[in-house]
């Protein structure tokens, strides 16, 4: 990667908060894909970019997209009417042809996100063995850096090791797990439910007993979330919380955000991320007395600081194709709307089901989810551990951040959207009586810094100070002459399509249209394991995968060469009592 | 008034979606010979596919133009797509989705057409005087049940491929001839009349409207009620004078629609639903 051009970015409103540079004309140079001190470069042969009355940003960051994987490939299957109309066909050399909305094809979430201005999107979840296929997906989707989150929270393994109570196997486990799928960190979705779905046909709430295991989803987590920390990920655990999408499930988020009381922590960074929250935040006894929980955990979000959240905010008007390991939850919401499910089930790791649905405006269940997901984001107040996310594309498609951010930087959005969905379900909430706007600083926080520090990729992530990679992404907006909280449209059609994007110090996006395709890079973890607790754990593969799995350990093993541009991060754990 | 001829025989699909009534009304000659047309999906214009005969100036009117495509091809696509008003004439074969998503007007096909005809459309008339293919006022593939034909009529004087008027909401189809299986599968309302044969499962989940098959059929679903056997039906002015045996369902979904099945010409496989009616004391 030897080919590229120097670029000198000058005179833009440089939002950088991991360096602490809130709006000020900063010039950010370029070289070799990393970004250098101005004065390295060659004045004479760079590339100069004058982005006057405009916004610089580094590459934004989502940390919670269903982007690839069996599940994705699924509700694309069973969606052939989400790809009629929204065909694009390909500008070569520059551009492959585009399709979908909901489930759209690899090019178009490449291209769609970095025409946002996203450089890094992580896919939340999958299943071990089908990681493989999830890479394939990966490695065809281009323009972005990827990862991906994999699933252990209906693992017979690990139940069986958190049943034992070996605590140090169990880390060496998830750690050769997360080396031997290539992926960054561990998911947990509706802890120990697929077990009971597939046993009894129902999910369990936090402290329901799963069947055939002694333990509960309790301890699942607590225990996960031991291991993390022994192995001193950089994401500890990113959660989904039980009893998602049933009314009155507050509690069991509240009693999930109490558990990090529970966990030895070894480091001071966040031992636990609630992801898309709105699902799990809803109060009353029934659909029909559905209420904002927001409130409550906004109030517990400031007793339990080790705690991060996504929101899953909800796009109402639009139509969603939900898809999650969650699987007795979309049995149940089948049976609401009555059109089409799938059901998968995976070997001894998981479940899954995929099941589309669309909120609609003036529902009044769907207005209380609209409501929760900003309740939450505006009385957390919290930009550094609250990040808006849709949970593409369960509660909307990716394509409607910009909106969604609008919603959050101006009470006029707010209120100009609240005409249009159910007032029946305003009058029940708080939303209306919060004034709270989050500045551009704080929306360059909560795509960019954040998630960065989050996923533990601030070293060269999220940011625009020497030494970072160079995503950039520049707006065409002047944040000194627009008032965003009044002229919010402006806001998102600056964010909709960037002026221009640099990957990796390359121009791929000019005037918010793709000039070039370039592929990213696939980051995933390699902790370390002490070798007397590997040869344990070798023992522990070698008959535990004769007794459960239907393949070898040798096919299981996803190769480096199998990616497309891999990063390893190497991570030095507490493991062996050090 | 218009008529169109074909410049080469097309060896790829041609998209002509804007060659409606609706598109010329008002327009000049040169204007319409500047309509977008695809082929094989790259767009060009009307006079690169076509020789346009026709006065200079089209009426403001749409329902005072006939265009008319004095050569056919089974190529040609989406002829009469969202059109209101006005007629369009093939004097030869049509492409798939002919009347696609259509509001009113008519289109006469002199020839045969492909599958999708008539699929989404709103109200006017289709008339083909040959044969069709798949999906004969249908939906597309993956929309809900209701998303198919929403009324107007469809006459097809040949043979219909499979799932004739599937998802259809409201609306008739007649169709001359026999047609293949899954006859008004997952209707909602609406019409459909085969007066010839069909193939398997007439009437798959379907929840309302009527299926008639003047023919023989190859089977019927085990999900319908046997109810009674009528001497003559008709349907919307059609008139078949011969005994039907009428079916509810289908009951896998609910469903309240109405099956009618030839009597004489299936005695071997209603024998057995004839000896159900006799048992509780239906006369015939």
């Amino acid at each position: 990667m030897c080919n590229m051009v120097e670029i000198l970015i000058k005179n833009g409103f440089v939002y950088d908060p991991i360096n602490g540079v809130n709006g000020e004309v900063v010039d950010i140079a370029v070289k070799d894909g990393k970004i250098v001190d101005p004065s390295q470069i060659d004045l004479s042969k760079a590339l100069i970019v004058d982005a006057k009355g405009k916004v610089v940003m580094p590459g934004g960051i989502d940390m919670h997209s269903h982007i690839a994987g069996p599940k994705v490939n699924i509700g694309r299957l069973m969606r052939p009417e989400d790809h009629y109309l929204t065909n694009k066909p390909h500008k070569l050399p520059y551009r492959r042809a585009e399709t979908g909305l909901t489930t759209p094809n690899v090019f178009r979430i490449g291209y769609e996100y970095v025409r946002m201005g996203y450089t890094l999107v992580v896919e939340p979840a999958t299943p071990p063995i089908k990681t493989r296929h999830t890479h394939e997906e990966l490695n065809d989707i281009p323009m972005i850096d990827k990862a991906a989150f994999v699933l252990v929270d209906s693992n017979w393994l690990a139940l069986d090791l958190i049943t034992e109570g070996s605590r140090d196997l169990l880390a060496a486990y998830l750690a050769w797990l997360l080396y031997t799928t290539k992926t960054l960190a561990l998911k947990l979705v509706d802890p120990g439910s697929d077990v009971s779905w597939v046993l009894t046909g129902r999910g369990i709430d936090i402290d329901d007993q799963i069947p055939t295991y002694n333990i509960t989803p309790r301890d699942i987590i607590r225990e996960v979330g031991n291991a993390a920390q022994l192995l001193n990920l950089p994401h500890k655990m990113h959660v989904h919380c039980n009893r998602l999408g049933y009314p009155g499930n507050y509690l069991t988020t509240l009693k999930t955000m109490d558990i990090t009381k529970d966990i030895s922590r070894l480091s001071e960074t966040p031992a636990l991320h609630i992801t898309h929250v709105q699902f799990t935040g809803y109060k009353g006894d029934g659909w029909s007395t559905l209420e904002s929980g927001g409130e409550d955990i906004a109030k517990a979000m400031k007793v339990n600081p080790y705690v991060t959240l996504d929101l899953g905010q909800v796009i109402p008007g639009r139509p969603a194709t939900t898809m999650t390991a969650d699987a007795p939850f979309e049995y149940v919401l089948y049976h609401l709307t009555r059109w089409k499910w799938a059901s998968v089930d995976t070997e001894v790791e998981a479940a899954a089901g995929i099941v589309p649905y669309k909120y609609k405006k003036k529902n009044y269940v769907n207005t209380i989810q609209w409501v929760i997901g900003l309740e939450i984001a505006l009385l957390v107040r919290d930009p550094w551990r609250v990040i808006p996310t849709t949970d593409h594309p369960n509660a909307g498609p990716f394509k409607d951040y910009p909106v969604m951010f609008s919603w959050l930087i101006s009470k006029k959005a707010r209120e100009d959207f609240m005409k249009e969905v159910s007032q029946r379900a305003l009058r029940k909430t708080t939303l209306p009586s919060i004034d709270t706007e989050f500045s551009l600083y704080d929306i360059a926080i909560m795509t960019r810094a954040a998630p960065a520090k989050l996923l533990g990729l601030d070293r060269f992530k999220g940011h625009l100070g020497v030494g970072a990679d160079a995503d950039i992404a520049i707006y065409d907006l002047n944040p000194k002459e627009v008032d965003l909280s009044r002229d919010y449209e402006r806001f998102v059609k600056a964010f909709k399509r960037a002026w221009l994007v640099i990957k990796d110090g390359e121009v791929v996006v000019r005037e918010g249209e793709v000039v070039k395709t370039v592929y990213g890079r696939t980051y995933y973890v390699n902790p370390e394991i002490p070798n007397d607790l590997r040869k344990e754990l070798d023992k522990f593969l070698k008959t535990k995968f004769k007794e459960y799995y239907s393949i070898t350990l040798e096919t299981f093993h996803i190769s480096k060469y199998e990616l497309r541009r891999a990063v390893e991060i190497p991570i030095s754990t507490k493991l062996g009592g050090v | 008034m218009y008529s169109l001829y074909l410049k080469t025989k097309p060896t790829v699909l041609v998209d002509v979606r804007y060659l409606t009534p609706d598109k010329f009304a008002g327009k000049g000659l040169t204007d319409i010979k500047g309509i977008d047309v695809w082929v094989g999906g790259v767009k060009t214009h009307l006079s690169e596919v076509f020789d346009v005969v026709g006065p200079e100036k089209a009426p403001t009117d749409p329902g005072q133009i006939t265009i008319t495509f004095e050569v056919g091809s089974n190529k040609l696509c989406y002829i009469g797509y969202r059109m209101s008003k006005g007629k369009i004439v093939v004097k030869g074969d049509a492409g798939h989705l002919v009347g696609y998503k259509m509001v009113g007007g008519s289109i006469v096909v002199e020839g045969s057409a492909r599958d999708y005809v008539g699929a989404k459309m709103k109200d006017g008339t289709i008339e083909i005087h040959g044969s069709v293919g798949h999906r004969l006022g249908g939906k597309l593939p993956g929309e809900k049940m209701g998303k198919g034909m929403k009324g107007g009529t469809i006459v097809v004087h040949g043979n219909a491929g499979s799932e004739v008027g599937v998802g259809m909401e409201r609306g008739l189809i007649i169709v001359g001839g026999s047609a293949g299986n899954l006859v008004g599968c997952g209707m909602l309302g609406g019409s459909v009349v085969v007066r010839g044969g069909c193939g398997l499962y007439p009437g798959a989940e379907m929840s309302g409207g009527r299926v008639i098959v003047g023919g023989r059929v190859d089977a019927i679903l085990p999900s319908f009620y046997v109810d009674s056997i009528v001497p003559s039906i008709s349907v919307r002015g059609v008139k078949l004078d011969k005994p039907f045996m009428v079916f509810i369902g289908d009951v896998v979904v609910g469903g309240k629609g109405l099956l009618y099945i030839s009597y004489n010409d299936n005695k071997e496989l209603l024998e057995h639903y004839k000896s159900l009616i006799e048992e509780v004391g239906v006369e015939l």
